[in-house]
């Protein structure tokens, strides 16, 4: 059996399965047919329903993909064929010459001379933004080096060759014309297809005249045109004459629900135009409009973004536009409310089409080339309803908007189903690492190698390298140092592993471009030395000094001599570290017995992976063992709960009926439960598939009435329901009372009616918006329709008691479609009865310290990208405990649970960077104020008696050093000392003049780097300190740059959001912001000018808003006269 | 006020417009996309049947049946169905606006909605010979019959026909109205009687084929009499799609014309029937013709304000329909307008001659024949 698993498609799903894989053991080869993994959501500005920053989300994800030691990405490429078995089949891929070679800097002279200009894809394609033939897709873009475009290019390769100016200009030679395609064949023991979607072309519908009237866009544009990064740096302007749009119109469906284009919902565009209302209010547009035909906000949390965009005065309308029309520059529409009737015409200054979301076009040759059957809209044909994420080829899944669109959170947690499912192909799991032996052990003193980069003409063009050289040479503990043309190129790694072992190097300093990208390189030059790669230090001398201050060269030297020396100094409190490895039991503990219990045990078996569940009733199935036909498939329910009894059983499930888990310690990898029955396990991971209660309705005088019964009680009546006329009244016990949507009742409901309108009988449905998201429901929906069951449409923010009355034997209702009150015949009345949280595991959760959310369902990581995991490392969640699901869905939650369990323990151990708190015990006096800040609660003890890490848990983000009023903790390497060393470095000469900026290394420091790469021009004074995140920062670092006599500093993190933040440590810069507050006042109170220290939170792409503070602090430090610092620093000396 | 819904009485009203109503979701497309101004309430008249009230609105009978309501419409409901079984509803309840019946009395004393003498009908023709036999039967349609500036398309197109070697018949005294203003006004009774004496008037003849010039009698003829019992045994061809036939064998060659044209189609032959390339074909089959689309065009295609019995009644709210297209005519700067309908051309040209625009409105067949040579 091969031990490779194939993946298609680099985008979200591609990259979430890759790294589920990988993590478990297996290799993957990750093929993607453009030049850069990321797909869509790179380009995407913000995320719904958290609005997180998407690409600061996702750029993490992608550097792990490149950087995964079992992870090989082919771009570029295309699978032409797969020949063979599960666990042994062959697939060729073809790939296209990218002619530019991984030599490439990213320096971008290539594209500022290169001729052709064409029409940039990325920015929809329609010339609101351009791009050259050799170009890069978009900054953060990995693999990262450009492409040419051969078909824009003015040569043709290689007969015909009349351009030659990038060759020209590239001083690495990275580009190659005569590059040939590439055939490649090779041996995989699964697939996982997960090549996404397209967008229907607003062209096909011409009464959007999309493409006629320039302010007409697509909502794909928008988002780039919101975006920090797009064609208008993210201001709101017409493209048509470059004005600030002050009325805006937003349409969904555009294609979608449509028997013309597409007939399916596309699932996320009513999220996402919600979303962009919003956003078009924060960015300074007056008046927004949003067209909708039902609210189809099912997801966690998307109820409120709804309820929130109505308070932000979003006018939501049910209703349609007319085709559009243009007067005075205006786009004329008119409109009609359907739920009050009124006809309005009105004028727009730019509409945004929400486009249906269609398959792939490469989707027929490739459902050809892989053997799989294609549904009848042209999406990858999923097997059954118990079986979501398997095509109709064994050993061939699918994930993501592949089988049908998708929002990013169902995507994720496709991924992972289709990993743990993929896995059971795979032969030996195992992580394959570099071998590296430490040969240099003598790095007491340090004898500190410094190499300083030219990258062409990037650095040396504007900084005077060979001075930096030089200077470093009189550094303390510089034994060597040297300048290089290329630090990164193979050989110049190999050179640098020579000189480290000639000289008997024990520090290396590498000045050059960002540690982001290029640390893991000189890591790698160390270890091939012998030396410790935790040893190994960058002076970022590119995007934060040459590329910024390209017409200010002898400050950009003094700046690259100060970042130089601020590494030298550091270099020597880096110590020779090692991953730290913590053994796990290879054990995993299910709890409950549901159908998402059960398919997450049976996974997590069949993936290797011994598996205990325990249920506390004496039978498996849960609320499966209630319900008879599953909607909208129609598939007996019996059915799919036996199958996956028996995978269970068969796959070796240790199932431990009428029992109950009573109490679990421990954390990730080693916790110990005991059950009910007596009995001790040790457990390396738990999932928690507690389920969901269904909601007993309190309204409508359920209980008292044998006429009114619940979907529940109607599938227990096998559909047998008495009476003629029967009524079913929609959100009971959902979106009221602060619950959000069930997701599952509006599609049953319907299936219910079909079936009662089959055996002749009157039905009618109450509801407040139909939310048939998935493709066979909505089919559902329009046949319903057709068989005449009535809809009868309500209010959707009252609660349900308010807009329907039951009076003997009629239910009344206002329906807002014809404006009429109106009296149905109801001999059985239906209540479709939400999904509420199961509190019985309470206990559980409070031992596991596991959070809920504000409806009481378990809280995940992360909503987009963590769904299945909660915020305990370890425990994960499956199914609707989560929030609620259909049984299709809480399927594919559970497998992707497994698949989370299985990569966490497979290894044996859990692998963690070693940059992790340490405790002096000495020093330390036992106040407890790291506990109360470390986000993982990886700090234990009690106050006053003992306190200790523990090193599974921590992260290093470094919140607990901060917050230590004495200095007994710290990180390796970010240590109060070797920042005051930096400080201190940075402040040597005319230290007065320069300000000092602490920046945490995902948002802040990453806005930094882009700001290089856009080559964006700012004052040269401000010195940037990296740290792992901005919770780090205190007092004592903030004083001492005031005490060595810095103008002015600036802490700098990611941003705070509505729902937390964006950032990476579990919202820790929490504590930044409450520091910041009282460090202003310390200042204040000792006379020190208060804007002499600023707090500025920014995500990676707000490029402008790091180089607005970078201008800021300019400002302020010219401000600041010789006599204002030494009165400062006098003031602080008096302070203890 | 309670409205009560009686499940029966829905069922009964839907079935009247043959089911379409309950595939509507209620989006309201419909409503805004009305060409007619002010607009017919559609979603709320559909809304009406759906909770099975008789939709007693007076607005129904401006409706020009163009249909593009119902082209717009994403769950694919033929909207034209509906709106008419509602005509039938209240012909039912005799709540008929004025005009309407007159015109019934007129098409039931003289065999067209004029008001014409029967014996007139063929006038055009008198210096024609048809053939008994025919390969082809020739159904004139009244406005054509009468309007002396449509009498030149019957003549064209006979000319044209019999110059390929075709043998083309007439029904004459026997050929009546086609009842489409029957048809709209929804008596169906009447209808049927109309139907029925047409259809055996037709198969007396015995030809190949029936052709019509209107767009209106092709749709009556192929897809309403045989709802009333009076199915044509032979093909039924709009006289583009017959030419289409005749130059893709060869039989009919073209000439030449140097001219810049569009091409209207005609609801009841393009978005009702699905004929959409077939005039296009003969167009652009002519030598030196440069042939421009309209920004609506095929199923998008927009109206004349004519159907509907529109034509017959005063209808203001239809004029600006018919003036948006002119106004497209001349945003693409052709040099005249081609379609294929007798009542385009009336209604166009009418307004034409307010609205002051230099273009010709002409048929295919004219264009086809002026380019032989001929008017």
């Amino acid at each position: 059996m091969s031990e490779w698993i194939l993946i298609i498609g680099g985008g979200i799903a591609g990259i979430q399965a890759a790294l589920d894989a990988a993590e478990a053991g297996a290799k993957v080869l990750l093929v993607e047919k453009g030049p850069a993994i990321g797909g869509y959501m790179a380009l995407l500005d913000k995320t719904f329903p958290t609005l997180d920053c998407s690409i600061c989300i996702e750029g993490p994800k992608i550097g792990e993909v490149i950087r995964h030691p079992n992870i090989e990405v082919v771009t570029l490429a295309e699978v032409m064929d797969l020949k063979g078995e599960p666990g042994n089949f062959t697939v060729t891929i073809y790939q296209k010459p990218r002619y530019v070679t991984p030599d490439c800097t990213k320096c971008g002279n290539c594209s500022d001379v290169c001729p052709v200009t064409v029409p940039f894809e990325v920015d929809g394609g329609r010339g609101i933004s351009l791009r050259k033939a050799i170009y890069l897709s978009y900054p953060q873009a990995e693999p990262g080096w450009y492409m040419i475009d051969i078909d824009a290019c003015l040569n043709d390769p290689p007969g015909y060759m009349p351009c030659d100016r990038c060759i020209r200009v590239c001083e690495r030679n990275a580009i190659d014309f005569s590059m040939q395609p590439k055939i490649i064949r090779r041996k995989v023991a699964s697939v996982i297809v997960a090549t996404g979607y397209d967008m229907v072309d607003p062209e096909a519908i011409p009464r959007y005249k999309y493409g006629k009237i320039p302010d007409v866009l697509t909502s794909y544009e928008f988002e780039r045109l919101l975006n920090a990064s797009g064609p208008s740096g993210g201001e709101v302007l017409r493209p048509s004459d470059g004005e600030h749009v002050k009325k805006l119109l937003l349409v969904t469906c555009v294609g979608s629900r449509d028997s013309r284009h597409a007939e399916y919902c596309s699932r996320f565009c009513c999220m996402y135009t919600l979303k962009h209302a919003i956003q078009a209010k924060q960015h300074g547009v007056e008046d927004v409009t949003a067209l909708f035909m039902d609210i189809r906000t099912y997801g966690k949390g998307f109820e409120h973004f709804y309820k929130r965009a109505l308070e932000e005065g979003i006018k939501i309308i049910r209703g349609r536009p007319s085709e559009f029309r243009v007067k005075d520059g205006k786009i004329l529409v008119r409109i009609e409310d359907t739920v009050n009737g009124v006809i309005k015409e009105e004028e727009f200054d730019m509409a945004v089409l929400a486009p249906a979301v269609i398959p792939n076009n490469d989707m027929d040759r490739l459902s050809r080339a892989l053997g799989i059957d294609l549904d009848e809209y042209g999406f990858i044909k999923t097997a059954s309803p118990a079986e979501p994420i398997s095509t109709t080829r064994p050993g061939v899944y699918v994930c993501g908007s592949a089988s049908g669109p998708k929002d990013i959170a169902d995507t994720v947690q496709e991924a992972g189903a289709a990993v743990v499912k993929a896995l059971t192909h795979v032969g030996k799991l195992k992580i394959t690492h570099k071998k590296f032996k430490e040969t240099i052990t003598d790095v007491e003193v340090p004898r500190i190698g410094v190499f300083v980069c030219h990258c062409g003409s990037n650095i040396a063009g504007v900084v005077d390298v060979k001075k930096v050289v030089e200077e470093s040479r009189k550094m303390p503990g510089v034994v060597y140092a040297e300048d290089l043309r290329f630090a990164c190129s193979a050989a110049s790694v190999e050179y640098i592993a020579q000189v480290i072992k000639e000289n008997n190097l024990n520090r290396l300093v590498v000045a050059a471009c960002s540690p982001a990208t290029h640390l893991t390189v000189f890591r790698t030059a160390a270890e091939m030395a012998g030396l410790n790669p935790f040893l190994v230090d960058m002076a970022n001398v590119r995007n934060l000094d040459s590329w910024v201050h390209m017409n200010e060269p002898e400050a950009a030297t003094e700046k690259a001599i100060d970042y130089v020396r601020a590494a030298v100094d550091r270099s020597p409190y880096l110590q020779p570290l090692k991953v730290i490895k913590v053994p796990v039991v290879k054990r995993i503990l299910v709890i409950g017995g549901g159908i998402a219990g059960l398919s997450a045990a049976a996974a997590a078996a069949k993936a290797g992976i011994e598996t205990v569940l325990v249920e506390k009733e004496d039978r498996l199935g849960g609320i499966l063992n209630d319900l008879y036909m599953l909607a909208p498939e129609d598939a007996p329910a019996k059915k799919v709960l036996d199958k996956w009894v028996e995978e269970a059983k068969k796959a070796g499930v240790k199932i431990y009926l009428g029992t109950v888990v009573e109490k679990i310690e421990g954390f990730a990898g080693s916790f110990k439960v005991t059950l009910s029955n007596g009995e001790t396990l040790d457990i390396g991971a738990i999932i928690l598939a507690t389920g969901v209660k269904p909601h007993k309705p309190v309204e409508f005088g359920y209980g008292n009435d044998p006429r009114i019964v619940t979907l529940l009680d109607v599938e227990k009546l096998r559909y047998e329901v008495p009476g003629d006329n029967i009524v079913f009244i929609g959100c009971v016990g959902s979106r009221n009372n602060g619950r959000g949507c069930s997701r599952y009742c509006c599609t049953s409901m319907i299936h219910q009616a079909i079936e009662l309108r089959k055996k002749g009988k009157n039905v009618a449905i109450i509801y407040k918006d139909i939310r048939t998201y998935t493709k066979e429901g909505e089919k559902l929906y329009k046949k319903a329709g057709e068989m005449g069951v009535l809809f009868i449409k309500v209010n959707n923010l009252r609660p349900m008691e308010e807009n329907v009355e039951i009076v003997d034997g009629s239910v009344l209702a206002f329906d807002e479609l014809s404006g009429e009150r109106v009296k149905i015949p109801a001999d059985a009345i239906v209540l479709a009865n939400g999904l509420e949280p199961n509190t019985e595991a309470d206990y559980i959760l409070e031992q596991l310290k596991v959070s809920k959310d504000a409806e009481g369902f378990l809280m995940e990581a992360h909503p987009k990208l963590g769904p299945v995991e909660s915020l305990v490392p370890g425990v994960l969640i499956a199914g609707s405990a989560q929030s609620p699901k259909n049984v299709d869905e809480t399927i594919t939650h559970a497998l992707a649970a497994a698949s989370k369990a299985v990569a966490l323990l497979s290894k044996g151990y859990l692998e963690k960077e070693p940059m992790i708190a340490v405790i002096d015990q000495e020093k330390c006096i036992k106040c407890g104020a790291c506990m109360r800040v470390c986000p993982y609660g990886a700090i234990k003890g009690e106050v006053r008696k003992y306190i200790y890490v523990i090193p599974a848990l921590c992260e290093g983000c470094g919140a607990c050093v901060g917050e230590c009023p004495i200095n007994a903790i710290t990180i390796p390497g970010f240590g109060d000392e070797e920042i005051y060393r930096m400080i201190d470095a940075m402040l040597a000469t005319e230290g007065e003049k320069k300000p000092i900026v602490f920046a945490c290394y995902w948002c802040s420091y990453a806005a930094a780097d882009n700001a290089g790469i856009f080559k964006i021009q700012y004052p040269p004074s401000p010195r940037v300190i990296r740290v792992p995140c901005s919770s780090r920062i205190n007092w004592r670092l903030v004083k001492k740059a005031f005490l060595s006599g810095a103008p002015a500093v600036a802490i700098t993190g990611c941003r705070i959001t509505e729902s937390g933040s964006d950032c990476h440590y579990q919202y820790a810069n929490k504590h930044t912001v409450r520091r910041y507050r009282s460090m202003k006042n310390i200042i204040k109170k000792l006379g020190i000018r208060e804007e002499r220290l600023i707090l500025s939170l920014f995500g990676a792409p707000e490029v402008d808003k790091y180089t607005e503070t970078m201008k800021e602090l300019d400002r302020i430090a010219k401000s600041v006269s010789k006599d204002e610092i030494l009165e400062t620093i006098s003031k602080l000396k008096k302070v203890k | 006020m309670v409205l009560e819904i009686d499940f029966k009485v829905r069922e009964m009203l839907v079935q009247k417009a043959e089911g379409e109503p309950y595939t509507c979701y209620q989006c309201g497309t419909c409503t805004v996309s009305c060409l007619l101004n002010p607009e017919i309430p559609v979603r709320k008249v559909i809304r009406n049947i759906q909770l099975g009230v008789v939709p007693r609105y007076s607005e129904i009978w401006k409706c020009i049946t163009c249909n593009y309501c119902g082209a717009m419409c994403p769950r694919g409901v033929d909207i034209s169905k509906i709106l008419r079984s509602i005509r039938v509803m209240l012909y039912e309840e005799k709540q008929v606006p004025e005009g309407f019946n007159e015109i019934l009395w007129t098409v039931y004393e003289n065999g067209n909605p004029l008001g014409s003498s029967k014996r007139e009908r063929f006038s055009w023709a008198s210096d024609l010979e048809f053939s008994d036999k025919p390969e082809v039967l020739l159904y004139t349609c009244c406005l054509s019959s009468y309007d002396k500036r449509l009498q030149n398309v019957l003549r064209s197109l006979v000319n044209i026909l019999q110059a390929a070697g075709v043998e083309v018949g007439v029904l004459g005294e026997k050929e009546s109205c086609c009842g489409d203003v029957v048809y709209h006004t929804g008596e169906d009774y009447f209808l049927e009687e109309i139907a029925l004496n047409n259809a055996s008037a037709i198969e007396d003849m015995k030809p190949d084929v029936v052709i019509t010039v209107s767009p209106h009698v092709y749709h009556l003829f192929k897809n309403v009499y045989p709802k009333f019992g009076a199915k044509l045994s032979m093909p039924v061809m709009h006289h583009v799609e017959y030419l289409a036939e005749l130059l893709d064998s060869g039989r009919l060659k073209t000439g030449k014309l140097n001219m810049k044209v569009t091409y209207h189609d005609p609801c009841y032959l393009g978005r009702y029937n699905g004929v959409f390339e077939a005039p296009r074909s003969l167009i652009e089959a002519v030598d030196g013709i440069d042939f421009v689309e309209m920004e609506h065009n095929r199923m998008d295609t927009l109206c004349c304000g004519g159907g509907g019995g529109g034509i017959w009644t005063e209808n203001k709210e239809a004029r600006g329909v018919t003036r948006n297209r002119l106004d497209e005519v001349a945003e693409v700067e052709a040099e005249a307008m081609v379609t294929a309908c007798p009542y385009c051309i009336r209604m166009f040209e009418d307004e034409n001659k307010i609205m002051g625009y230099t273009f010709p409105v002409i048929d295919v067949v004219e264009i086809l024949s002026q380019s032989m040579g001929g008017k």
